[in-house]
C-alpha cells in the first residue's frame, strides 16, 4: 500500500502509527514515564530464565568450588547465586565432557526447570522430540546441527515431577580469557538442554 | 536449603525472575504471545512497544492482566489474527479498550494523534 520513499503519508505501517500515537498520548498524561517500556521488553525478551542457567554455567566454568557444589547439589548451589523458585523439585546438573554428552527430555509431559532455563521451547513439548530423543538421540541431535564424534557416549535424562536437569555444556574453545559475564553471554538455552554444543569463540557469529 | 521452603512458590518467583509476570508468559491458546523456539518474537519495534506498554501498565495497576487478556481474546475472536503483525494489532485494540475504560484514553484524541503521525505532522513520540 504505502510508498516507501521518505517521509510521506503511508510510509508507516498501521501498527507503527497506532503504537506511536498511543504511547505519545500516554506519555503526555504521565501514565507512561521514563524507560519502563524498554525495561519490560528487555526483561521479557530474555525471559530471564535462560540467563539464570547461563550465569550458573559460567560460574561453574570459572569457580572450581562452585563447579563441584553444582554437580553435587545443584539445587543448593543455584540457590547460592539467587536462583530458586523451583516448584519443589530437585535440580541435578550433568556435565558434558570429551567422552559423554548429556541431553534432557521429559517423556511423560513437559517437565522443565523454568526458573533456570525460562520457558521451554515449543519442540521440547512435542511428541516427536519426546519419543525420538530416547530411541535415536544421535539422529535428533544431528537435526539440531549437533554432530558428535562416534566415540562420545550420549546419555538421555528423563525429567519428572521431582527431578529437573541442567546440562553444563563444555566451555567453548577460545574462551580462556573471557570474564564470567562474557562467558554467560555465550551459553544458550539449547546447550543447557543438551541439544546443541557451544561453538568455539570467534566462530560464534554475532554473539551479543 | 530446605526443600519444603521452595514448595508452593509457583505463582511468585520472587527474586528469581524480577519483572517477569507469569500471567503474561503463560498465556496459552489464541492469546498466547508469539514465540519462536521459546523466545518472544517481535517483527517490528512497534510490537515490542505495544507489548511493553501493556505489561508495564498492568504492573502499575492501571488495569489487571485478566482485563487485558479478556479484551485480547475478544479482539482475536472477533477480528482474527494471522501472524505476529496482526496479533499485535489485536493487542493494540485490547490496550486501547482497557485504557478507554479506565478513562485514560479518548478515542477521538487518539484518532487525531494517529493522523498526525501518519502524515508526519508529528514524528517524535516523546
Amino acid at each position: 500500500m504505502g510508498s516507501n520513499h521518505g517521509h510521506h503519508p503511508g510510509d508507516l505501517s498501521e501498527g507503527e502509527v497506532r503504537a506511536r500515537a498511543l504511547e505519545s498520548l500516554l506519555r503526555e498524561k504521565g501514565v507512561i514515564q521514563g524507560d519502563v517500556v524498554d525495561e519490560i521488553v528487555a526483561v521479557y525478551s530474555s525471559d530471564i530464565g535462560p540467563l539464570n542457567g547461563a550465569r550458573a554455567v559460567a560460574k561453574a566454568w570459572t569457580d572450581p568450588e562452585f563447579h563441584d557444589r553444582l554437580l553435587a547439589h545443584a539445587t543448593d548451589a543455584l540457590a547460592e547465586i539467587g536462583i530458586g523458585g523451583l516448584q519443589g523439585e530437585y535440580m541435578v546438573a550433568v556435565q558434558n565432557t570429551e567422552s559423554v554428552h548429556h541431553v534432557v527430555v521429559c517423556t511423560l509431559c513437559s517437565c522443565y526447570p523454568w526458573p533456570v532455563l525460562g520457558l521451554p521451547p515449543a519442540w521440547y513439548k512435542d511428541a516427536p522430540y519426546r519419543s525420538r530423543v530416547v530411541r535415536e538421540p544421535r539422529a535428533v541431535l544431528a537435526e539440531f546441527g549437533t554432530h558428535l564424534e562416534p566415540g562420545v557416549e550420549v546419555q538421555v535424562w528423563d525429567s519428572n515431577s521431582e527431578i529437573r536437569y541442567l546440562v553444563i555444556p563444555r566451555r567453548p574453545d577460545g574462551s580462556e580469557n573471557l570474564t564470567e559475564d562474557e562467558l554467560a553471554a555465550l551459553v544458550t538455552r539449547d546447550s543447557m538442554i543438551g541439544v546443541t554444543v557451544l561453538p568455539a569463540v570467534g566462530a560464534a557469529v554475532g554473539a551479543a | 536449603m530446605n526443600q519444603e521452603s521452595l514448595l508452593n512458590d509457583s505463582t511468585d518467583a520472587g527474586p528469581v525472575a524480577p519483572g517477569v509476570d507469569n500471567q503474561v508468559s503463560s498465556m496459552t491458546g489464541a492469546v498466547a504471545v508469539p514465540r519462536s523456539n521459546g523466545e518472544l518474537v517481535f517483527d517490528a519495534p512497534w510490537q515490542s512497544r505495544a507489548f511493553g506498554m501493556a505489561v508495564s501498565l498492568s504492573q502499575a495497576g492501571v488495569f489487571t492482566w485478566d482485563q487485558f487478556r479478556s479484551e485480547l481474546a475478544h479482539a482475536i475472536a472477533t477480528i482474527g489474527q494471522n501472524g505476529v503483525d496482526e496479533y499485535y494489532l489485536r493487542w493494540l485494540d485490547a490496550l486501547e479498550t482497557v485504557l478507554h475504560r479506565a478513562s485514560l484514553l479518548d478515542r477521538q484524541v487518539l484518532h487525531d494523534r494517529e493522523h498526525e503521525f501518519e502524515h508526519h505532522l508529528r514524528d517524535e513520540v516523546y
